[in-house]
């Protein structure tokens, strides 16, 4: 009896998992510009059609940098959250980092936005999205960086590794050697093959780089809409005994923009 | 005084009389641009600008993307009209990356005296150029610019990235 108790509780704990999971609704979404600083006007339009969210007013819970000013109370999100109507399903959100996040530029660059739609009372919410990072206003050295700093898919791309900007010990020292890159579409599906092993070259500067045209790279269909680039170098170092493993830093990404 | 003051009056006349008006020199014929342009071409070099870093004084803010693919395989030839105007125009790619949509057509300019952009054109596509400084075309150079901008919300549009291709002339 015990055990038939048990399995009945365990049974409707997986209920309520795959419930709750169901209530996360997915939606569609633009965010444009696709790259901004915190200081940019960003304007998040949204589709809620086909979605459990559809026909049900739109607010937003956002989140990366800390809360947004917006995130409030679950169950009672203030009218300052609420989407503006576009049509039908279609609404958008404006806001500007700085403001939206009460905080200065420094405390959200290289922050991720990320953000999920929900209704007021918060029954119902979308998955979690987190479309891009905030860009420096100012030039600041790090680890990744890519060129340039705003691109296309049909554009050329350069990534490179500067291990003087970084406080991490083993990406500090290991021997970079190589680069792996994949591209992904919208939906976070992969684009062609990952690249793997891709042998950098060392610039004047000491960092090193990978230059390569998308198209060519990775043979995107022509009507492709590649979304961005997820790349992570890799070399050896020595370990605590001394001897040489492989080692791989973590990834970075850019983001592609729909340049006219 | 009265002496002193014909003297002086005499003086004025004298130099006055004296001056001779100065011929410029002749500044030569109008610049032919579109002439200029006329001809085979050979792309020499491709150099990437990050143009949203260069305005806001970033440090990096150029590449050389010449020896990243064939680039030089790409040739262009302008045709012009018995008038010196701007007419057809192919281009063979080669094994170059296609930099631009068009293979062949017709292109334009804004301004057959001073042109500052050049579309070419075939059926509805287009593709849009800018032509570079005119003193290179005096030593045997084009350089043609394709320009990318970012949309912002309001649909202003910010310069963000330019790919310059110098061409040379052929012979």
């Amino acid at each position: 009896m015990k055990r038939i108790y048990k399995l009945s509780l365990i049974a409707s704990f997986c209920l309520i998992g795959i419930t709750a999971q169901a209530q996360k609704a997915q939606i569609k979404y633009t965010v444009t510009p696709g790259v901004f600083t915190p200081e940019d006007e960003v304007v998040l339009e949204i589709d809620l059609a086909g979605s459990s969210l559809a026909g049900k007013e739109p607010y937003i819970w956002a989140f990366g940098p800390g809360d947004a000013i917006t995130n409030t109370s679950w169950t009672s999100s203030p009218d300052i959250a609420k989407f503006t109507k576009v049509a039908d399903d279609k609404w958008k959100y404006i806001f500007v980092g700085t403001t939206f996040y009460n905080k200065g530029a420094s405390d959200i660059i290289g922050k991720p936005f990320s953000f999920l739609v929900k209704t007021k009372d918060g029954g119902i919410q979308s998955e979690d999205y987190t479309p891009t990072k905030f860009s420096p206003i100012l030039f600041v050295p790090t680890l990744f960086r890519n060129f340039p700093l705003r691109t296309s898919q049909y554009d050329a791309l350069s990534l490179y590794l500067d291990q003087r900007y970084t406080a991490s010990p083993n990406n500090q020292r290991f021997s970079p050697t190589s680069i792996n890159i994949r591209i992904l579409d919208a939906a976070g599906q992969l684009v062609g093959q990952e690249k793997k092993g891709l042998p950098i070259v060392k610039q004047k500067d000491g960092s090193f780089g990978y230059t390569f045209l998308p198209e060519i790279l990775f043979g995107i269909p022509e009507g492709k809409i590649v979304n961005k680039a997820v790349y992570s170098f890799t070399g050896t170092v020595k370990d605590v005994n001394g001897a040489t493993v492989p080692y791989t830093t973590e990834e970075a990404e850019v983001v592609f923009l729909d340049l006219k | 005084m009265k002496k002193l003051k014909y003297i002086i009056f005499l003086l004025v006349v004298l130099g006055a009389a004296s001056c001779k008006q100065d011929e410029l020199k002749d500044i030569g014929p109008a610049r032919q641009v579109i002439s200029a342009m006329k001809g085979s071409w050979s792309l020499n070099s491709v150099i990437q600008v990050d143009e949203y870093a260069k305005d806001k004084q970033f440090p990096f803010t150029t590449v050389e993307l010449t020896d990243l693919y064939p680039y030089r395989e790409a040739k262009l030839t302008l045709n012009t009209t018995e008038d010196h105007k701007p007419s057809t125009f192919s281009i063979s790619f080669g094994n170059s990356p296609k930099f631009l949509k068009l293979t062949q057509g017709n292109w334009t300019v804004d301004n057959n005296d001073a042109p500052q952009t050049m579309t070419l054109t075939s059926g509805t596509t287009t593709d849009q150029i800018t032509i570079g400084k005119y003193g290179l075309l005096d030593q045997g150079q084009l350089l043609l610019t394709v320009k990318k901008y970012q949309v912002g919300s309001k649909g202003e549009r910010t310069l963000v990235l330019s790919n310059n291709y110098y061409f040379k002339k052929a012979n």
